[in-house]
């Protein structure tokens, strides 16, 4: 059977059915790995096949899962060379959470070296490549991930966000991303970046399985102190309610956007009015001053998660940090030292309160806020070099958001004149994450985001 | 506005490279300095805004004293050999480090 394009919520029912062997579905998947991933770099570690007896949800659906992930038994190394040969004796709940619902790891994906980037160029395992057009980046730091869902080696994949890693490499490889509340999905396992951010989220095919996906991997986690009590709603219910939504949009979010995009955007503006959704202006900090809180904070988060590698009880020596690893702790430990610790870290952590009180404002007028989820669309393997401070900037639009903590979809809406997939995000308040996928799965079920994931398969048949 | 620092000298890399626990080659030392300044010049895009009488957000969730139960077995411990599997120097039962008093 011809598998390629499924969603997961497809596959699962062809599996239950019995339609189709979950052997098959392995096989089909692994192949595919096998025939491109040598093109693509998506995968660093390639799973095995086993969990065949589970009947759960997500019953014998293989998954990618990023190479930050902890999986027991299955090398797990951060795409960075301190790692090389690290085995994880545990996995992270994530990655229990899956399996308990009957998924098998189809492999690890690559990244950039410890998340730190937007391209997966800083991986010491070579970048990714990016499916629509393979002298690009795919994006990053949840790249392979990306990769592995836009040319469909895996039906859905794990990523992890800090600022724009899911949705930022979903954007440029035309595929869904989904970043989930920070506290609504657990980080036990998941190798720490900036742990007041971080938050792990699905990429997939279609709105309805980043809904049924989340439904699995959110709730309260023992062994995650940030994990919140907030009751897990029923997210694939939800989504197919009827709504009508208030959406805002903000001037600040589309400065400086490509054309392209903003074209895309005011396209997707009067097709969501079309289907009785309102819009209204609303007024927002410039994203200009995220990227600075997110640099202090992310940057001091980092040296001190950082500094817990020091090869004695796993992995090698600090001297195999790469390039990135080493400013970005540098920098941190500069803005936590004394004589800077209030002009830096605690300023931007009062600039945090100004940036969570905005988001509460605006979400007093609005249900959802609409912006572009990146400035412009996939760029050239190495173009990183021409723009300081790259991976900041090409997150702009998603720092002030995860800064916030607040949930967040990314969805294709079309194409550039180069041919590069467009994205958008929906913003949503906390713990709203039913009321972004219900918008998206509208529009999804409205214009099929634009035919974007189905011609990016029809390039891997 | 007090004016702050933006400029790094290689004295100050050196430095924070101790307090890093990063051992520097010499020919790193000019590109971290200029990498390093030109981002410390940006994020003092800060010092613009007010934040007088503002607290200070250290978690967005509102989460008081998570703490764990007395009494309540540890399911995340480990048992040694599994803690040990990953480590390059190790005895019986202990990970093995240089000597770090004299």
């Amino acid at each position: 059977m011809n598998l390629i394009g499924k969603s997961v919520t497809e596959l699962r029912n062809l599996i239950k059915s019995k339609k189709v062997s979950k052997g098959e579905v392995w096989d089909f998947f692994v192949k595919r790995v096998e025939k491109y991933n040598k093109k693509l770099n998506a995968f660093l570690t390639i799973g095995e096949i086993k969990n065949l007896d589970n009947d759960g949800e997500l019953a014998g659906v293989p998954v990618a899962i990023k190479d930050n992930f902890c999986t027991k038994g299955l090398r797990t190394t951060a795409s960075s060379k301190v790692l090389d040969n690290f085995i994880p004796p545990y996995s992270a709940t994530v990655v229990k959470k899956l399996e308990g619902a009957g998924s098998v790891i189809l492999g690890k994906t690559n990244m950039d070296a410890w998340a730190h980037g937007s391209s997966t160029e800083t991986s010491a395992y070579g970048s990714s490549k990016n499916p629509w057009d393979l002298s690009r980046t795919p994006g990053g730091s949840s790249g392979g991930s990306a990769v592995a869902v836009s040319a469909y080696l895996s039906p859905y994949a794990i990523g992890s966000e800090t600022a724009g890693s899911i949705k930022q490499p979903a954007a440029w490889s035309g595929v869904i991303g989904l970043k989930p509340t920070y506290g609504r999905v657990s980080r036990y396992g998941l190798i720490s970046m900036a742990s007041s951010t971080d938050c792990p989220g699905p990429l997939t095919v279609s709105v309805e399985d980043a809904a049924l996906i989340l439904k699995v991997l959110a709730g309260k986690d023992e062994f995650d102190a940030t994990t919140s009590q907030v009751e897990v709603k029923d997210y694939p219910k939800l989504m197919k309610e009827k709504r009508k939504f208030t959406i805002g949009i903000s001037d600040e979010f589309l400065a400086g956007v490509d054309e392209d995009i903003k074209k895309a955007f005011f396209k997707v503006k009067s097709d969501l009015e079309k289907m009785g959704h309102r819009f209204k202006k609303v007024s927002l900090l410039s994203p200009e001053y995220s990227i600075s809180v997110y640099t202090i904070l992310q940057r001091a988060e980092v040296a001190s998660n950082l500094s817990r590698f020091d090869g004695v009880r796993y992995g090698n020596t600090r001297e195999f940090f790469g390039e990135e690893a080493k400013r970005r702790v540098m920098l941190g430990n500069y803005v936590l030292s004394y004589g800077y610790y209030d002009a830096y870290y605690k300023k931007a952590q009062k600039v945090r309160t100004l940036i969570v009180d905005d988001f509460k404002r605006a979400f007093k007028d609005v249900d959802l806020i609409l912006t572009p989820t990146t400035p412009m669309t996939a760029l050239k393997l190495g173009e990183w070099e021409k723009y300081p401070f790259f991976g900041e900037k090409m997150d702009v639009l998603n720092e002030p958001i995860a800064i916030a903590g607040l949930p967040a979809i990314d969805f294709p809406v079309g194409l550039d004149r180069k041919g590069l997939p467009i994205g958008l995000q929906l913003t949503g308040n906390y713990f709203k994450e039913d009321e972004v996928l219900n918008a998206a799965y509208q529009l999804e079920k409205e214009t099929e985001f634009y035919q974007v994931i189905k011609k990016g398969f029809k390039k891997w048949r | 506005m007090k004016k702050i620092k933006t400029q790094l000298s290689d004295d100050d890399i050196k430095y924070l490279a101790i307090l890093s626990r990063l051992s520097l080659k010499t020919d790193e030392i000019g590109n971290l300095k200029s990498k390093l300044s030109e981002t410390i010049e940006y994020i003092n895009n800060l010092q613009k805004l007010n934040t007088e009488n503002i607290l200070p957000t250290a978690s967005v969730v509102n989460m008081k004293n998570v703490v764990f139960q007395d009494g309540v077995p540890n399911k995340r411990r480990l048992k040694s050999s599994e803690a040990l599997k990953n480590a390059k120097n190790k005895t019986e039962k202990f990970f093995v480090i240089k000597k770090r008093v004299i």
